[in-house]
C-alpha cells in the first residue's frame, strides 16, 4: 500500500510553496486511475505539506526505504530500460542530449536542457513534460502507455526513489572535449614558420626556393623530377591555369618565334595584366562563396544584383588588392572609414566585399521563422569559415566540433556577428557622395536656419518655448525624440544624421520655411527622386524587393516581441516593415502581416505580431517615392489610452508652435492662391464636343449607379464621370470590364493656365491605360492610374507650354488585366504668388533654396544597387542548445576562434564588431588564413592541394603533403604584400610547375599519387574553360565585361517552379562562361556533368568526375555543333591551303602544330575538302579529342 | 559483380585502376569510381577508408528501386490511414481535441472527414480508400508505415529531406547514395534515373542531385517520350558515319596520348566515348514501347482515357523496362494533372482525385508485372510524399500540409507483404505509435539494399557525411 511508505526528500532546500489543495486539483484531473490509486496519490500529495524529513545515511547520500525501492525496481527500472537507455544512458552508442538516466544523480544533473528531474515540482520536470509530449517528445518512437506515465509521476511523488549503486561506467565513453589538447594536437594551429630552403644535390634543377623544397622531398626517395614539358605544352598550361582561355594560333605562332629567355615572364606578366585574369580567378573563387544569383527553395526568386558582387571580385583580382584588404572587405567592406573607390567611377568598391555574406539559399514562407535564420547562419559561417579560415565551424552549431579545437561556443560566439548585422540592397555608386552632400547638407541648413532665427528675433518674433516629450515608458522600444546612443540606424543619410528637434526652422519641398513642432525622425524632401537601379531581374515576389528601401531606411534598434502589439507613430506616407530574426524573403502565406503601408491620415499604426513572441526583430521605415515619413516612437503593448496621452502630448507641442508657425508663414514665405476654371467635369451627362472612339468608353459617361458594384467607391466629383471599365454587353467570353479598347479626346484649347489638374484611376499601363496631354500630335504630359479604381488627384505643370494649341486624350488600349481608365473634372488652374512681408528673410530664404539646389546637383540620385550588409544592434547570441532554435541557452558574447584569440570577449565598442573580427582573420599571427589561401593557389595551378582537402585543414582533412614548402610560400606571401598575382606567378614560373606530364614508372612505383610532385599529371578542364575555349577557337568570344547576367539557354528538359521565363541564347552571346546567369534550380547542364559544383557551400576543389554525359555533350550538343560550325567558317576564311588551314585548327585548338601522322589522318576526314561540311567534320572530331579538354 | 569487401576498411591506393574496375563493376559507376581515384586530391584523400563502391555489407533484399515519388504530398487520412472519429467530428473545431501546430497557410478550418470511403482488401485486410481501386488489388504486397513524419512543414525542404536526407539545398540524392555505395550493373544505362511525368518537385532538379559527390552519380533526368534525355540524338546523319568520326578521335586521341605518356584519367575519357556510343542506343531501346505486347499496354493504362494516366503508365512500363536492364535507382515524379500536383490547398475532392487517377493503374500494373515477371523480390518500390496533410480543414476543402504523421508504403525486395507498421493517434495528425523519420525509411531502404547506413559514408567538409545524417534506425519490423 503505497500511502503506507514514508517519505524522505532529496535537497536540504525544500519547502513546500505551493499548496496542496493545488496539487490534488492537478491530481484529479488525471482520468485513468484506479481509486485507490488516486487515493494514494492524493495523501502522497497530501504528504508534501508537512515538513520534510531527510535520512542522511552519513555519506550524503539519500536512503529511501524498501519499499519505495522496490517500486523502482520493480516498476520504474525496466521502463527506463526499454524506453530510454538506448539513447540516455552510458551503454547508449550514442548519448542524446548529453542526458543520462541511468542514475538519480545524473538525472538530477540533466542534459543539455538542464535536470530531467525535480522531485519538488514533478509535473514540471522536463521528464514529465517529456513523457507526456508537452515540449518534448520522448520516447520519440511513441508515446507511453498512460499507466506507465503515471508510474513515473509517482515515482517522482515518492522523491524518485533510488538504491545506492556506482554510477554507471563503461569504456570508451564520450571524450571530454579539451580545447587545449586539440590545439596542441594538431598542426594547423602551430604558428607559420619560416622554413630554411632545404640544400639539394641537383643544384642546377631549382630555379626557385619552392624547388627545393620539392626535389629534397624526392631526392630522400631517391627519385627525379621529371623532365621539363615542352614549351608549347607550358604555354597552353599558363593560358588556362591564369586567364582560363587557350592562346590564340596567332599568340602561339608569336610565342614559338620568341626565343629570348624572358619568354615565360613576359607571357605571364600579359597573362596577369590580362582583365580575362580576373574573370578566371574570379570562378574559382565564385565556387568558395556558393554564388548564385537566385535564392532556390520553391520557387527560385532573384536574389537581385547578385551579378554585382561577381563583377566585384573580378575587379578585385584584376586589381590584385592585397588580400587581407580583400578579407578585410568580405567581413566588414561596410565599416570601412576610407572605402576603397572605384578609380574611374568613384563608387564605393569595398562594401561590395560583404555581399558575399548573402549569396545562400533563401526560403520564402518559412513556418518557424527562427529556425530558418539558424538555418541561414549556419550557413554564412560555414562558408565563412571554410573560405578564409579552411575550417569547419559549422560542425560545432549542435555540439562542440567532433575532432577540432572549435567548441560549440565558439559558433556561437560568431554567430552574434550576424545577429548584429542586416541584409541590404545597397546604392554603391551613390553612396560615399551622398554621404558628403548630407554632410554638407546639415552646415548648409543650420547656418542658414539660425541666421534666419536672428533676422526673426530682430523683429520680435518670439519663439515658443521648447516642450520636450514628458511621457516616457518602458513599453517604448524606442523614441525618436530622445533616443538612446546607437538607437539612430539608418541605411543612407535621407534622414539626416539624428533626429530633427523640436523648434527647427527648415525648408519643406515647395522651398517654404517651416517650424518643427516636435522632435521627430523623418526624411527631408531633399532626397527625393532616388532611384535604385536593379538588372537582370528574372523573377522575384519578394514584397520587400517592390519598396523603395534601398539607401532610403530608418531602421529600429533590435528588440524582443514580448507583446504582440506593436503601435508605431507616425506621420506621412510609406511602409513598416518588421524584419523578424532577419528574414526577408516576404513572398508566400505566411509572414505578410510583417509589412505595414502608412497613409497620410494614419497616425498610430497597429502591427499585430503575435505570431513572434519571444522573437526578435527590428523595423524598418521606408518612406513612399516623392513623400516623407516621420516616426515619433515605438511601443510595444501601450494601452488606449497611453496613446491618447502621446497623441494629446502632440497636440499641445503643435499647438505650442501654430500661432509661430502662421506668423512665421506670412513673414518669410510667399503665399499662392489658385484659381480654378472646370474643362470638362461631364456633368451634362453626355461627352459634348469630346470625340469618343472605340468601344471602350460607351456612348455616354458613367454614374455610381452604371459602374459595377466591385469597383467601390471611385472617388468621382457631382453624378458624372469617365469609366472604361463599365460593363456593357460585347460578344461572349470577352472580359467587357478591361477587354474593350478605346479613345476619348477633348476639342482643341489653347494653354492659358499653370497646371492642368484631373482626378485619374484604373490601371497602370503607361502608354495603355492612360491620359495624354498632346500639342502638335505628341503627347508632352502623359498620366496611368495605379491599379486602383479609386481616381486620385493629378496635375500638370504646364506653365512652359502657354500660348500652345494643345487636346487631352483618354486612352484605353490595354485589354488584359487593369485594362480600364477612369477620369473626371478637367480643370485649369491659375496660380497666382505673392511675396512675403519680410523682404530680408526672403532673400535668405531664396538664397538658402538657391544653395539647397545648387547642393542637389551634387548628389547623385540614381546609384545600382548591390546585396551588402550592414551595422544593425550590436548584439550577442544565444547558445542553442544541441542546435534547436527553440532551445536558447547563456548568450556567448562575440569573439574569434578561441584556439586563436581566445576566451575573452571581443572589446566592441559599438555595432557589430564585424571590424575586429577582420583584424583578427587577417592578423599575421593567426596561423589558418595565410595558410588557406596559398594553399589554393597551388591547388588551381597544380591540380592539388599541398593541404589536399583545401576547405579543411582539421583533423578530418588532409595533412599537408609538404609543411615546410606550405610555411615557405605562406611565409613568402605575408612578405610580398600578400599579393595573389605575385604568388602566382612565383608558382608558375618554378621548376615544379613547369615539369612534363611524362612520368617516370620507378617514380610511380614508389610514389603512385604523386604525393611528392615528380611530374605533372594531365589536368581535365572545367566546364567553364572548356565553352570558353569553344568559344575562343570559333572566333566568336565576346569580350565583354560584367553586367547583368546573360540568361541562361533553357533546354526542355529543365524544368520546374520559377523556370525562368526567357531562355538565354544558344551561344550565351558568346560571353564568358562566367557572365551566364547561374539559377539555383536551373544550373546548366552542360556545367553540371563538368562538375561545376552546385552552389550550396565552399567548393574549394571540384570533383572531376567522368561520365558519358560529358561525351555525349561534345559529341551532340548544339551548342557544340553550332561552335564547330563557326570555327569552320573561319578557317575555310583563313587560308584556302587544307594543310594550313589544319595547321592553324591545331595551333588554335592545342597550342602545337600537329604532327605529320596527325595531318594525314586529319586529313583523312576530308575526302572532299572542298565540301565545306567535312570542315565542320573535322572541326567536331578535334573538339572531342581528349587534348582539347585536358593540359598535358 | 562486386568483390564483397567484409568491411570498407580498404586503401584505394593499392589499387590500380585496372583492379578497382575489375573488383568493382563495369559500367557506369565503375567509371566514376575510377575517376575517383584518379583525381589525384581524392585519391590521397583515401587513405581513409575508401568507400566509393564499397559494394554490399550484408544480405541483399532489394537490387534495385522504383521510388514512386507523390509530389506535394497525399492526404494520410484519405489514402492508407482511415479515422472513423473524422467522420464523427467532422465540422468541429481542431481545438477542442489537440493543439494545431503552425501550419503554411496559417488557414485552418474544421476537422475534415475523408470524403472517400475505405475499406479492407486481400486476404491481408489492408484498408485502402476507394481513391484507389486498383492499388487495393494489390494490397497484399504493401507494407504501409502509418507513422512516417518528416521534420519540414515546406515542400522544398520536405523534398530535399525526403530525397537526400536534409533539408537544404546540396547533398547527393538517394539514388547517388545507392549508386555510391553499390555502382551500377547496367552497362549502358545511367545507374540513377528519374523519369519525369511533367513535374519537377519544388527545390528543382537538386532533389536527383549529387551535391558533393562527383557528377557521375546525378540522377539522369528522362522525359517518358522522345529520346528521353539530352543529347543522345547523333547529330550525323547515321551510325556509321558517327563511328567513323569517333575512330579518327580514337586514332589521335592515341597519338597524342604517346606525348603525355599514360595517365588514367586520360584512358577512362576515352572509354567514355564507347560507353556514350552505346548509350545513343541503349536509351531509345528502353524507351520504346512498341515491342511491348498490347495487353501488357492496356494493363498499364497506356490506352486510357485520361491523358496523365498514359502518361505515368508510360512511365511504370518504362520503369519496368529498365529494371529488367539492371537500372540500380529508378524515380518516378507525377505528370502534371491540371491541379497543383497532390498538394491540396483547396478543392481537396477534384485534386487528389485526379492525382490518384494517374497513378493507380499504372502502378498496380507495375507491382503485377513485376510480380509475374519474379522481379518484385529483387525490386524495392516505395511510394512516398514529402509529408501528409492535415486532418483538417485549410479554409473549407483543402488539406494544409502536416509533417507529424503520414503514410507511406513500401512493397516487394525483402518487405514484409500486407502490413501496417506504426500509426497516427485517433485523427491521423501526429504519429504516435512506432513513430518513423524520414532517416529511418532511407536507413531501411539501404538496409534492403544491403547496404549499412552507417558505413556507406563520404567524407566532405569535416564529415563523413551519410544519407541518414547522423541518425536513423532500420525499421525491421516491414522486414521479411
Amino acid at each position: 500500500m503505497y500511502w503506507k511508505l514514508s517519505k524522505r526528500w532529496n535537497g536540504s532546500s525544500f519547502s513546500c510553496t505551493q499548496s496542496s489543495g493545488m496539487r490534488i486539483t492537478a491530481f484529479s484531473e488525471a482520468t485513468h486511475l484506479c481509486i485507490v490509486l488516486s487515493l494514494a496519490l492524493v495523501l502522497s500529495a497530501l504528504s508534501r505539506s508537512l515538513p520534510a524529513q531527510q535520512t542522511n545515511n552519513g555519506d550524503g547520500e539519500i536512503s529511501f526505504s524498501a519499499a519505495d525501492i522496490a517500486f523502482f525496481e520493480n516498476k520504474v527500472r525496466p521502463l527506463l530500460v526499454e524506453h530510454c537507455y538506448e539513447c540516455h544512458s552510458v551503454k547508449s552508442p550514442k548519448l542524446k542530449a548529453s542526458l543520462r538516466v541511468d542514475s538519480r544523480q545524473a538525472m538530477i544533473k540533466g542534459g543539455d536542457s538542464g535536470a530531467a528531474i525535480d522531485v519538488e515540482h514533478p509535473d514540471e520536470s522536463l521528464l514529465m513534460q517529456a513523457i507526456t509530449y508537452e515540449g518534448y517528445e520522448m520516447p520519440p518512437k511513441g508515446k507511453l502507455s498512460d499507466e506507465a506515465i503515471q508510474t513515473f509521476r509517482r515515482w517522482l511523488e515518492l522523491g524518485a526513489p533510488w538504491p545506492a549503486e556506482a554510477e554507471p561506467t563503461v569504456a570508451g565513453s564520450e571524450p571530454k572535449f579539451d580545447l587545449q589538447k586539440r590545439v596542441a594536437e594538431h598542426w594547423m594551429w602551430k604558428p607559420v614558420q619560416n622554413p630554411p630552403i632545404p640544400a639539394v644535390q641537383n643544384r642546377d634543377w631549382p630555379k626557385s626556393d619552392a624547388d627545393h623544397f620539392i626535389l629534397r622531398e624526392l631526392e630522400q626517395v631517391g627519385l627525379t623530377p621529371a623532365k621539363k614539358a615542352d614549351r608549347l605544352a607550358i604555354l597552353r598550361r599558363l593560358y588556362f591555369d591564369i586567364i582560363g582561355l587557350p592562346p590564340t594560333a596567332e599568340q602561339v605562332a608569336a610565342f614559338i618565334e620568341d626565343s629570348s629567355p624572358q619568354a615565360f615572364e613576359n607571357v605571364v606578366d600579359q597573362l596577369l595584366n590580362s582583365p580575362h585574369f580576373g574573370e578566371r580567378w574570379g570562378r574559382h573563387w565564385l565556387d568558395l562563396v556558393r554564388y548564385a544569383e537566385s535564392r532556390g527553395h520553391e520557387f527560385d526568386n532573384d536574389s537581385p544584383n547578385a551579378y554585382q558582387y561577381r563583377d566585384y571580385i573580378i575587379r578585385a583580382l584584376n586589381t590584385d588588392i592585397p588580400y587581407d584588404q580583400l578579407v578585410r572587405e568580405h567581413i566588414a567592406g561596410d565599416l570601412i572609414q576610407q572605402p576603397r573607390l572605384h578609380p574611374d567611377k568613384n563608387f564605393n568598391e569595398s562594401i561590395l566585399g560583404t555581399g558575399f555574406w548573402f549569396l545562400g539559399e533563401w526560403v520564402h514562407s518559412p513556418v518557424d521563422v527562427r529556425k530558418d535564420e539558424a538555418d541561414r547562419f549556419d550557413n554564412m559561417l560555414d562558408v565563412m569559415s571554410k573560405t578564409f579560415l579552411g575550417v569547419t565551424v559549422a560542425c560545432a552549431r549542435c555540439h562542440d566540433h567532433k575532432f577540432d579545437a572549435i567548441s560549440s561556443n565558439d559558433y556561437y560566439a560568431l554567430s552574434g556577428f550576424l545577429q548584429s548585422s542586416d541584409y541590404r540592397q545597397v546604392p554603391f555608386e551613390s553612396m560615399e557622395q551622398n554621404r558628403l552632400v548630407a554632410e554638407k547638407l546639415q552646415l548648409l541648413d543650420q547656418e542658414f536656419g539660425n541666421e534666419l532665427k536672428k533676422i526673426l528675433v530682430d523683429v520680435e518674433l518670439n519663439f515658443p518655448t521648447p516642450q520636450p516629450r514628458a511621457i516616457r515608458s518602458d513599453k517604448f522600444i524606442v523614441d525618436y525624440s530622445n533616443p538612446a546612443a546607437g538607437d539612430f540606424i539608418q541605411d543612407g543619410v535621407i534622414f539626416g544624421f539624428a533626429p530633427r528637434t523640436q523648434g527647427e526652422l527648415y525648408l519643406d519641398n515647395n522651398g517654404s520655411v517651416k517650424i518643427r513642432p516636435a522632435t521627430v525622425a523623418v526624411n527631408d524632401s531633399f532626397w527625393q527622386g532616388l532611384k535604385a537601379i536593379t538588372e537582370g531581374a528574372v523573377q522575384n515576389s519578394s514584397q520587400l524587393d517592390q519598396l523603395p528601401k534601398p539607401g532610403r531606411t530608418l531602421r529600429s534598434p533590435t528588440f524582443e516581441v514580448t507583446d504582440g502589439n506593436l503601435f508605431c507613430r507616425v506621420e506621412g506616407k510609406g511602409h513598416i516593415v518588421a524584419c523578424v530574426d532577419s528574414h526577408r524573403l516576404i513572398a508566400g502565406p505566411l509572414h505578410g502581416d510583417t509589412i505595414r503601408g502608412v497613409n497620410e491620415t494614419d497616425r498610430w499604426i497597429h502591427m499585430n505580431l503575435k505570431r513572434y513572441m519571444g522573437h526578435r526583430l527590428h523595423l524598418e521605415f521606408v518612406p513612399a517615392d516623392s513623400a516623407t515619413l516621420a516616426i515619433h516612437l515605438v511601443a510595444q503593448g501601450i494601452s488606449d489610452e497611453e496613446r491618447r496621452q502621446i497623441d494629446e502630448e502632440l497636440n499641445r507641442q503643435e499647438v505650442a508652435y501654430q500661432v509661430f508657425a502662421q506668423t512665421l508663414d506670412s513673414l518669410v514665405n510667399p503665399t499662392v492662391e489658385r484659381r480654378r476654371t472646370i474643362f470638362a467635369d461631364f456633368e451634362s451627362g453626355s461627352y459634348g464636343n469630346w470625340t469618343v472612339q472605340g468601344e471602350a468608353f460607351g456612348r455616354e459617361p458613367q454614374t455610381a449607379q452604371t459602374i459595377a458594384d466591385y469597383q467601390g467607391d471611385v472617388n468621382h466629383r457631382g453624378k458624372f464621370f469617365v469609366n472604361s471599365h463599365n460593363i456593357r454587353k460585347v460578344e461572349p467570353n470577352k472580359a467587357a470590364g478591361d477587354q474593350l479598347i478605346g479613345t476619348l479626346t477633348s476639342p482643341e484649347f489653347t494653354i492659358e493656365c499653370d497646371e492642368i489638374e484631373f482626378l485619374i484611376g484604373g490601371g497602370a499601363h503607361a502608354g495603355k491605360t492612360c491620359v495624354n496631354l498632346l500639342v502638335d500630335g505628341k503627347v508632352v504630359h502623359s498620366a496611368t492610374g495605379r491599379d486602383n479604381n479609386r481616381m486620385n488627384e493629378h496635375s500638370w505643370d504646364v506653365k512652359a507650354l502657354r500660348g500652345q494649341r494643345a487636346k487631352i486624350e483618354v486612352v484605353d488600349a490595354f485589354e488584359g488585366g487593369w485594362g480600364n481608365i477612369g477620369v473626371d473634372d478637367f480643370a485649369f488652374v491659375h496660380l497666382n504668388t505673392k511675396p512675403p512681408s519680410n523682404s530680408k528673410a526672403q532673400q535668405l530664404v531664396s538664397r538658402w533654396n538657391q544653395q539647397r539646389s545648387q547642393l542637389k546637383s551634387e548628389a547623385l540620385f540614381a546609384s545600382h544597387t548591390a546585396p551588402a550588409m550592414m551595422d544593425g544592434t550590436g548584439e550577442n547570441d544565444h547558445l542553442l542548445i544541441r542546435g534547436n532554435p527553440g532551445k536558447p541557452g547563456k548568450l556567448e558574447p562575440r569573439r574569434f576562434l578561441s584556439a586563436i584569440s581566445g576566451e575573452e570577449p571581443m572589446p566592441i565598442p559599438v555595432g557589430s564588431g564585424r571590424m575586429q573580427l577582420a583584424e583578427w582573420i587577417n592578423s599575421p599571427t593567426n596561423p589558418l588564413t595565410h595558410r588557406v589561401i596559398v594553399n589554393r593557389i597551388w591547388h588551381y595551378l597544380m591540380g592539388r592541394g599541398i593541404v589536399p582537402t583545401v576547405d579543411d585543414f582539421g583533423v578530418l582533412g588532409q595533412r599537408p603533403s609538404n609543411p615546410a614548402l606550405l610555411d615557405h610560400l605562406t611565409t613568402r606571401f605575408l612578405a610580398d604584400g600578400r599579393s595573389l598575382k605575385k604568388m602566382i606567378r612565383y608558382i608558375v614560373l618554378s621548376q615544379t610547375y613547369q615539369m612534363s606530364s611524362q612520368s617516370d614508372p620507378n617514380a610511380v612505383a614508389k610514389d603512385p599519387n604523386n604525393l611528392l610532385w615528380h611530374h605533372r599529371p594531365p589536368k581535365r578542364l572545367e566546364g567553364e574553360a572548356i565553352r570558353d575555349a569553344l568559344l575562343t577557337i570559333s572566333g566568336t568570344l565576346s569580350t565583354k565585361q560584367f553586367g547583368p547576367p546573360v540568361p541562361i539557354h533553357l533546354t526542355p528538359f529543365m524544368d520546374g517552379r520559377g523556370r525562368p521565363g526567357v531562355s538565354g541564347p544558344l551561344d550565351g552571346e558568346g560571353r564568358r562562361s562566367i557572365y551566364i546567369s547561374v539559377r539555383r534550380n536551373f544550373i546548366s547542364p552542360w556545367m553540371l556533368a563538368f562538375d561545376t559544383p552546385v552552389p550550396f557551400s565552399t567548393m574549394g576543389r571540384r570533383n572531376v568526375s567522368n561520365v558519358p554525359a560529358q561525351a555525349l555533350i561534345l559529341m551532340n550538343d548544339p551548342f557544340v555543333l553550332q561552335q564547330a560550325a563557326q570555327w569552320r567558317n573561319r578557317i575555310l576564311a583563313y587560308s584556302s591551303n587544307s594543310q594550313e588551314r589544319i595547321h592553324y585548327m591545331y595551333l588554335s585548338a592545342f597550342a602545337r602544330p600537329p604532327s605529320d601522322e596527325e595531318l594525314a589522318i586529319a586529313s583523312s576526314v576530308l575526302i572532299d575538302p572542298n565540301d565545306p561540311q567535312q570542315w565542320v567534320d573535322l572541326a567536331h572530331v578535334l573538339i572531342n579529342t581528349k587534348e582539347f579538354i585536358f593540359l598535358r | 559483380m562486386f568483390q564483397n569487401y567484409p568491411c570498407h576498411r580498404y586503401r584505394s591506393q593499392t589499387l590500380s585502376r585496372r583492379s578497382m574496375l575489375q573488383q568493382c563493376s563495369s559500367g557506369f559507376a565503375a567509371l566514376a569510381l575510377s575517376a575517383l581515384s584518379l583525381d589525384r586530391a581524392f585519391a590521397s584523400e583515401s587513405t581513409e577508408p575508401g568507400r566509393a563502391g564499397h559494394g554490399p555489407h550484408h544480405q541483399v533484399r532489394a537490387k534495385n528501386v522504383i521510388f514512386l515519388y507523390m509530389d506535394g504530398g497525399p492526404s494520410q487520412v484519405d489514402t492508407f490511414d482511415p479515422k472513423p472519429l473524422l467522420d464523427k467530428y467532422n465540422g468541429r473545431d481542431p481545438a477542442e481535441f489537440f493543439t494545431v501546430e503552425p501550419t503554411q497557410f496559417n488557414n485552418n478550418g474544421k476537422v475534415l472527414a475523408s470524403l472517400w470511403k475505405f475499406q479492407q482488401h486481400g486476404a491481408s485486410g489492408l484498408p485502402v480508400s476507394s481513391l484507389f481501386p486498383n492499388i487495393a488489388t494489390c494490397a497484399d504486397d504493401l507494407a504501409v508505415i502509418r507513422s512516417m513524419t518528416s521534420e519540414f512543414p515546406e515542400h522544398t525542404f520536405a523534398n530535399y529531406f525526403l530525397h537526400t536526407g536534409s533539408g537544404l539545398q546540396g547533398r547527393p540524392s538517394m539514388g547517388a547514395w545507392v549508386n555510391y555505395g553499390l555502382g551500377s550493373e547496367c552497362q549502358d544505362l545511367p545507374g540513377f534515373v528519374v523519369l519525369n511525368g511533367g513535374l519537377i518537385p519544388p527545390g528543382g532538379l537538386d532533389c536527383f542531385g549529387s551535391g558533393f559527390l562527383p557528377a557521375s552519380f546525378q540522377g539522369s533526368v528522362f522525359k517518358p517520350s522522345g529520346t528521353g534525355v539530352a543529347n543522345i540524338e547523333r547529330t550525323e546523319v547515321n551510325s556509321q558515319s558517327q563511328r567513323r568520326k569517333l575512330d579518327i578521335v580514337k586514332q589521335l586521341d592515341q597519338l597524342a596520348g604517346k606525348e603525355v605518356g599514360k595517365h588514367d584519367a586520360l584512358e577512362s575519357a576515352i572509354r567514355n566515348y564507347e560507353l556514350a556510343f552505346a548509350m545513343q542506343m541503349a536509351v531509345p531501346e528502353v524507351m520504346s514501347l512498341t515491342n511491348e505486347p498490347q495487353h501488357i499496354k492496356t494493363m498499364y493504362g497506356l490506352d486510357a482515357e485520361y491523358e496523365p494516366t498514359r502518361i505515368y503508365g508510360a512511365q511504370c512500363l518504362i520503369a519496368r523496362r529498365m529494371i529488367e536492364k539492371g537500372v540500380r535507382f529508378i524515380e518516378l515524379t507525377c505528370p502534371r494533372v491540371g491541379g497543383d500536383r497532390w498538394d491540396q490547398h483547396a478543392n481537396l475532392k477534384e485534386g487528389h482525385e485526379n492525382n490518384a487517377r494517374a497513378v493507380d493503374q499504372p502502378i498496380a500494373a507495375l507491382l503485377k508485372d513485376l510480380k509475374q515477371r519474379d522481379l518484385l523480390k529483387d525490386t524495392l518500390v516505395v511510394w512516398a510524399g514529402e509529408f501528409g496533410r492535415t486532418p483538417f480543414a485549410q479554409g473549407s476543402d483543402g488539406r494544409d500540409h502536416n509533417p507529424f504523421g503520414f503514410s507511406v508504403w513500401l512493397a516487394g525486395g525483402g518487405v514484409k507483404p500486407g502490413i501496417t507498421y506504426g500509426a497516427t493517434d485517433d485523427f491521423g495528425y501526429k504519429a504516435i505509435e512506432n513513430r518513423a523519420e524520414m532517416h529511418d525509411l532511407h536507413a531501411t531502404i539501404l538496409h534492403l539494399m544491403g547496404v549499412d547506413h552507417t558505413r556507406s559514408t563520404f567524407r566532405f567538409g569535416g564529415r563523413d557525411m551519410r544519407l541518414t545524417d547522423v541518425k536513423g534506425h532500420v525499421i525491421h519490423d516491414i522486414i521479411s
